[in-house]
């Protein structure tokens, strides 16, 4: 599980001092699908890359899964983003060089696994995002949709407890968007703990709980209730209608 | 991140910018190619040498006017006719030849080009083993009697009777004076280091040679070269000490140094070999100036690279890769940028080498130092000026560098 308490982020620019987290308090347990919403500027994004272990608080403590992250040194936290989370995000970032398959793989190389192995666990990912047929396209090649998709497999690939999500519909028309969702459900369906940063109301209907952030300090947070699903019994969303 | 993974994607990475690598790789290639082709050049042209000089021995000595010390060198002595024969009885257990280079306009049967002539005594072909292809070589009588005869360079004959392979007895005419050709020189492999002669080098008598050459500028008949082969190598020092002290009663010196050079073979060799050294320092050092350049200009493109593909190390970051993993990309990165310019470059003065083999009919000797010393510079030129752009692209940032645009 997620426990951060009393967690500050202060950013020093020149002679300004911004203070993007004032003490959060929060605690996510695993199978979790929870919602962050907030303006921008509200320290949303600076509190997802705490947690996702890509950034350091400036004070306070964050514990994941009972192991003290927020005084990691920058190889021990690249193993954390490695082994225990996956990231999609607003604009996919996919390395525009390398087909789909080869981004998949990218986390397992840095996981130090054989080139075999790699092989069968991304075109397993792929096939769990309903990619089988583009394994050899490059993103350039690809629909945003399908690109959105790849980032999915590519964020699984290891088997995280744990996927983050900063807007990872902002660059998608809704259609497309809400399979994406229909994605990130089905995979909490499957134990898979989420975090979605999202500014979007509609978009963060799509999880089960939701925190509202304001100015670096947590001002909501509740359960949803008029929760968007999908007919999920139906089969895997995102496949090709 | 293993190595063969790093090749790859530096692979792509350089096929993806084909020219701009090109044109990085450009220093580095002609830094190479010139260090390889030098030292291959100079490899093959000290074998050429060594061979030249074990073909006539080390047991020659060359006499000439010591004309460097003169600030006029119309103030020059040289030898007179005298002293060849009396270094002949001064100085026993050795071969003696004058030799009187000159050129002159030689013609047959309307056909007319300038041709290399050696005045030389008969015992000239005994210091520098002279092959005889057709006919004979010039003799004592040929000296005494001043013949107008004339023994052929191989290419002249050929040049001159393209015919004729044995123009022995046939009439040519040197200076508008008639000569008989009485032999033909065998082909012979050029060495570098000798009496300057080559396929297009004929024969004539001393005697004649000297009859016919203009001494004006000398103020009459002089001896300008003069070389002795020792019968016993064991003499040579005592030989050429001999010389020296013969000449030095005779002419004294100028201003405490010696008016003539007795050079043994082996100073020669020593002299080419020390020309040649520092030939190849310069040489090496403007390779090295190349080196450089393209060594900055591997930085600049990897520091261009890095800060293109911030974003990518963002996203590379963010799943997982290590500072370490980071740094080893872009270094690899840079070695093999350099590896692949040092390589062309390594074929390219390979070819050089060959061609001057090929011109220079030496035997093409395959410089493996020279091989193995362009690719660890050129891994140490990607290692050294790679470290640099591949510390600050391991250093970034994931947060920064993902929002990068």
């Amino acid at each position: 599980m997620i426990s951060v308490s009393a967690i500050t982020k202060i950013y020093i620019m020149g002679e300004t001092r911004v203070e993007a987290l004032r003490g959060v308090d929060l605690a996510i347990n695993r199978r979790e699908f929870v919602s962050v919403m907030g303006p921008s500027g509200s320290g949303k994004s600076t509190l997802m890359n705490i947690i996702g272990a890509l950034d350091r608080p400036s004070s306070g403590r964050y514990f994941l899964d009972g192991v003290d992250v927020s005084k990691m040194s920058d190889n021990q936290l690249a193993e954390i983003r490695n082994k225990m989370i996956g990231f999609v995000f607003q604009t996919f970032n996919l390395l525009p060089r390398m087909t789909a398959l080869r981004n998949v793989e990218l986390p397992l190389m840095y996981a130090g696994l054989s080139t075999k192995d790699r092989r069968t666990k991304a075109q397993n990912a792929l096939e769990m995002v309903s990619l089988a047929d583009r394994m050899y396209h490059r993103p350039a090649e690809l629909s945003g949709g399908q690109r959105q998709r790849v980032a999915i497999a590519r964020a699984l690939v290891n088997d995280p407890g744990f996927v983050f999500a900063d807007e990872p519909t902002g660059n998608l028309d809704s259609r497309t968007g809400a399979e994406i969702m229909e994605i990130f459900q089905r995979l909490n369906d499957d134990g898979v703990t989420i975090l979605l940063v999202t500014h979007e109301a509609d978009i963060a209907k799509h999880a089960k709980r939701l925190i509202h952030l304001r100015d670096g300090r947590i001002t909501g947070d509740e359960p949803i209730t008029e929760r968007t699903t999908y007919g999920l019994d139906n089969g895997w969303a995102g496949s090709n209608q | 991140m293993n190595l063969s993974e790093g090749f790859r994607e530096s692979w792509d990475m350089i096929r993806h910018n084909k020219l701009r690598t090109f044109l990085t790789m450009l220093g580095m290639n002609i830094g190479v190619a010139a260090v390889i082709a030098v030292m291959a050049t100079g490899l093959m042209a000290r074998a050429a040498v060594m061979e030249g000089v074990e073909s006539i021995g080390t047991s020659l000595i060359w006499v000439r006017a010591n004309t460097r010390v003169y600030e006029d060198r119309s103030n020059a002595i040289y030898m007179k006719p005298e002293d060849l024969s009396a270094l002949q009885t001064e100085v026993p257990g050795a071969w003696l030849s004058p030799l009187l280079r000159t050129r002159s306009e030689m013609g047959y049967r309307g056909y007319q080009d300038i041709a290399s002539l050696y005045g030389v005594w008969p015992t000239y072909t005994r210091l520098w083993n002279i092959p005889i292809a057709y006919g004979r070589f010039i003799t004592q009588q040929d000296g005494d009697q001043r013949n107008k005869v004339i023994a052929l360079g191989y290419n002249t004959a050929r040049l001159f009777f393209p015919d004729e392979p044995n123009p022995v007895g046939s009439i040519v005419t040197i200076g508008g004076r008639a000569f008989t050709v009485v032999g033909v020189v065998a082909q012979r492999e050029r060495s570098a280091i000798g009496d300057g002669s080559d396929d297009d080098t004929s024969y004539l008598p001393y005697e004649t040679a000297q009859n016919m050459f203009d001494w004006t500028r000398y103020g009459g008949v002089r001896v300008l070269n003069l070389f002795f082969k020792v019968h016993d190598l064991k003499q040579l020092d005592a030989i050429a000490f001999s010389i020296s002290q013969y000449l030095y009663a005779q002419y004294g010196s100028y201003k405490g140094q010696p008016r003539f050079l007795v050079q043994k073979a082996e100073e020669n060799i020593n002299t080419f070999n020390k020309v040649f050294d520092i030939l190849t320092i310069v040489i090496s050092l403007i390779a090295g100036i190349s080196l450089l350049v393209g060594g900055i200009g591997i930085m600049n493109i990897m520091l261009v690279a890095v800060s293109e593909r911030t974003r990518e190390i963002g996203i590379r970051k963010a799943v997982g890769a290590k500072r370490a993993d980071i740094l080893a990309q872009f270094l690899v990165e840079a070695v093999i940028i350099c590896l692949v310019g040092g390589g062309i470059g390594i074929f390219v003065g390979l070819g050089v080498a060959y061609a001057i083999a090929a011109v220079q009919k030496w035997l093409y000797v395959f410089p493996l130092v020279g091989v193995t010393l362009g690719v660890g510079v050129s891994i140490g030129i990607g290692l050294f000026f790679g470290i640099y752009p591949s510390m600050k692209a391991a250093r970034l940032d994931p947060v920064v560098a993902l929002t990068k645009e």
